[in-house]
């Protein structure tokens, strides 16, 4: 199993390290879509890991894990509309969109990563 | 996965030996008399070997581990001795400051600040409180009674805590107290002119000369103008207050005191240069988009517009070079009856430049020399430092890659960074230690981290190195250590400030605490070693000093000492002369206290009279206090031995009203009373 150390890295590194928005064009549309991209697939990689840990009938954690799901899920409706803005060449509009996405994404890993510290320390 | 073990016998009498080793070792480096004989007993009862078997037992009821154990011993603080350090912690929502003592986290006194505050007397009818909390309001005479406190600072002799003053911020409507630390009570309460919020604030120069107060959202200059969202760019405005501290009058004073406008960037938290980087003022900015929200237009709420740059702007001041141009004739303008150098004015005098820093930064702290500024950008990843030398070079060359829309000279970002550190998930602020080492709170990932700072603290591979995270619960704000912002850290102890507590305490409704986590520093790991629950609004930053810096009084020095101008007031009411003067509507009352009853204890008055009571507790005794409360009229003051107070009331409700002693004082405390007895209007 993966360490919550690897998976903070590697969120760091997918999540943080492209940003580069401002500007409102396509490039910076392409930097914040790939941005919230990569955060959402390491949210899923804190997902896959709590669901291996299992919840062990923690309602704390339950209640963090089902958080976190919400703002994944809100997250994903930002998400659709960058890619829509993104493909009517909108780039004001797919900035902002993949900008809340990635916002809600963010929420999702704390509240995630602090579901897995709970079970951890369980 | 952490298996929680139950010690047997064995390991627990180990776990003791080494907890009461590290106590006795901890008295050997202390003065202090209290700690010294704590050491004593406590290997006393280690060698006679009867605390390890009754240890033993309470660990394995208790299902504690080891490093359980270790905590407590740590933490826990005899019957009668006392703390190594105290914390003064903003307390958020409630307006007031909390005094905690370290390791115990024993919270030992609320200090009343800008709210009401019973117990204190504060608010509910003395004079000298309802002067404090007038002072405090708007000048439009709207009441102000909640604050939001951000952050305390005490102040500074060369960059060290003295424990004279302490200062402290109200984020929600821009004000600023004064509290003195002889008593520990609020002196002086400043609504600032022309800003209406303010997050960067309070912080002192080295030696306290100035207090320094930036504001958050940005509004018109002053803020009473109106000017729609749409003319952010062209009328909305940031500032600087610069509040001059009169250490010997213990106020801050007019004279001296000036502003700067800035632009309207979200000024964020503040920190003043020390030693090699004395007379200069740094602060963050998060808004450098000038972004303006409308979410309910359709527009990008803010938490999107203001976070759409890779980088904001650090404010660079030269406040010694500030000081003096604010003194100069025609560099001013006056706004509001205050100084104020304008934007372009500090342009062209060189007072204000921009440095690039990670986005959406919260934190800048500089290190105990002064050489360095640690910024860390709460949705990037590293911590980002500065070298002085760097920004004074930079400066010194002019060279700059351009310049803001306002027409501020900003440096290149690659010219003044000393080096960057990867961090961790939403790095926020940090501190220091006597060792070199750097603490930074990580929020998004619920840690502390520990790094090393490089030249003159560290050298070689160890420069610049993240060395160890510990997990904290959770989502950390601010985190302080031992004087750890100041020019000569202790390490020991750090404190993480976290917002959230979820499932740390037991639940007590929807709204929870704020938990403060005790880290101990002092080895090769952190520790956390004790969760103290804050449930009076959330506190936001601390300042930890040596207990031993702090001198309080413990009475008042003179009998018919007036708190609010700390001197014997003349009109202090005397033993032996407590008297009832009538005239034309008016009854003036000097009466005392001490244990167990008021003199006089009959006050006979008409309907519609003004009523005035001096009363002083003309006790000498430590902790003799006494409370003055008249049912019915919202009246309670706190009356501290030898201390004198005034209240003014309109008796506008006839009938009976006992007045009584509200602090238990003595065995006959409930006789300590008297009667009010108002004669209806004929």
């Amino acid at each position: 199993m993966r360490t919550l150390s690897t998976l903070v890295v590697a969120l760091l590194i997918v999540g943080f390290s492209s940003l580069a928005f401002g500007a409102q064009n396509e490039e910076t549309a392409k930097s914040w879509q790939e941005q919230a991209t990569g955060t959402r697939a390491q949210v899923m990689a804190v997902y896959g890991q709590l669901e291996e840990m299992g919840d062990k009938d923690n309602d704390v954690a339950k209640d963090l894990i089902a958080d976190a799901v919400k703002q994944l899920g809100e997250g994903d409706k930002f998400m659709k509309k960058g890619d829509e803005a993104m493909e009517a060449k909108e780039w004001e509009k797919a900035n902002y969109g993949y900008n809340m996405a990635w916002q809600y994404y963010v929420k999702a890993a704390t509240a995630g990563l602090n579901a897995k510290s709970i079970l951890a320390g369980q | 996965m952490v298996t929680r073990k139950v010690l047997g016998l064995s390991s627990l009498v180990v776990f003791l030996m080494v907890g009461m080793l590290m106590v006795s070792c901890q008295n050997t480096d202390s003065t202090d008399g209290n700690q010294a004989e704590s050491s004593s007993k406590a290997s006393t009862a280690g060698q006679n070997g009867n605390l390890s078997a009754s240890a033993d037992q309470i660990a394995a009821e208790r299902n504690l581990s080891p490093k359980d154990v270790e905590a407590a011993l740590k933490t826990y603080m005899p019957s009668g001795k006392h703390d190594e350090y105290l914390m003064f912690s903003s307390g958020g929502h409630s307006g007031q400051v909390l005094v905690i003592g370290v390791p115990s986290m024993r919270l030992l006194k609320v200090i009343a600040a800008f709210t009401p505050e019973p117990w204190q007397g504060f608010g509910y009818g003395s004079e000298e409180s309802m002067k404090l909390l007038k002072d405090g309001d708007m000048k439009t005479g709207k009441e102000l009674r909640w604050a939001d406190t951000h952050h305390p600072a005490l102040t500074e002799t060369d960059g060290e805590y003295d424990g004279e003053f302490l200062f402290i911020n109200d984020k929600a409507n821009a004000r600023v107290a004064v509290i003195d630390l002889r008593d520990f009570e609020t002196k002086q309460m400043i609504k600032t002119p022309n800003i209406i919020s303010d997050h960067g604030s309070t912080f002192v120069t080295p030696n306290s000369e100035y207090v320094i107060q930036a504001s958050q959202y940005a509004t018109p200059l002053p803020f009473e103008e109106y000017a729609p969202m749409e003319e952010y760019q062209e009328k909305y405005r940031g500032l600087i207050a610069l509040h001059k501290f009169d250490r010997e009058k213990g106020r801050i004073v007019e004279e001296g005191s000036f502003q700067i406008e800035l632009p309207p960037y979200w000024q964020d938290l503040c920190d003043s240069g020390k030693k090699v980087s004395e007379g200069w003022i740094f602060c963050n900015s998060i808004n450098t988009e000038l972004a303006t929200g409308g979410i309910g237009q359709g527009l990008p709420p803010f938490e999107a517009g203001v976070s759409q740059r890779d980088m904001d702007y650090m404010h660079v001041i030269n406040l010694e070079k500030a000081a003096e141009v604010a003194k100069q004739p025609g560099k001013t303008t006056e706004i509001s009856g205050v100084k104020v150098i304008p934007l372009d004015v500090a342009i062209s005098e060189g007072l204000l430049y921009f440095i690039p820093e990670p986005k959406s930064p919260h934190g800048v702290d500089v290190t105990p020399g002064g050489e360095y500024l640690v910024v860390s950008g709460k949705l990037d990843t590293h911590a980002t430092v500065y070298g002085f030398d760097l920004i004074q070079k930079a400066i010194k060359d002019e060279n700059f890659e351009g310049k803001d829309v306002y027409g501020v000279p900003i440096l290149k970002y690659n010219d003044v960074v000393a080096a960057q550190l990867e961090i961790g998930l939403g790095p926020l602020h940090t501190q220091f230690d006597n060792e070199g080492n750097a603490y930074t709170s990580v929020f998004i990932e619920s840690t502390l981290a520990k790094w090393k700072l490089g030249p003159p603290y560290n050298t070689g591979e160890d420069a610049w190195t993240l060395t160890e995270k510990v997990p904290v619960q959770y989502n950390i704000g601010h985190n302080v250590c031992a004087e750890g912002d100041t020019v000569s850290p202790d390490g020991k102890y750090c404190v993480a400030l976290n917002k959230w507590s979820i499932d740390r305490f037991s639940p007590v409704g929807p709204l929870l605490p704020q938990n403060f986590q005790l880290i101990d520093v002092s080895g090769d790991k952190m520790q956390v070693l004790y969760d103290m629950p804050i449930g009076v609004g959330e506190p936001h930053y601390v300042q930890m000093i040596k207990a031993d810096k702090l001198n309080p009084f413990p009475v008042y020095p003179e009998v018919g000492y007036n708190p609010g101008t700390m001197s014997v007031d003349p009109d202090a009411a005397k033993a032996g002369q407590e008297k009832i003067v009538r005239s034309d509507g008016k009854v003036e009352v000097w009466m005392t206290g001490i244990r167990s009853h008021f003199n006089p204890e009959h006050i006979s008055v008409n309907e519609g009279d003004e009523v005035t009571l001096h009363i002083t507790n003309v006790e000498r005794a430590r902790d003799a206090t006494h409370g003055f409360a008249i049912e019915g009229y919202n009246i309670n003051l706190s009356l501290e031995p030898g201390e004198s107070s005034t209240v003014k009331f309109v008796a506008d409700q006839p009938g009976v009203f006992p007045f009584y002693c509200s602090e238990f004082c003595s065995a006959l405390h409930l006789e300590m009373m008297g009667y009010l007895l108002v004669e209806p209007e004929k």
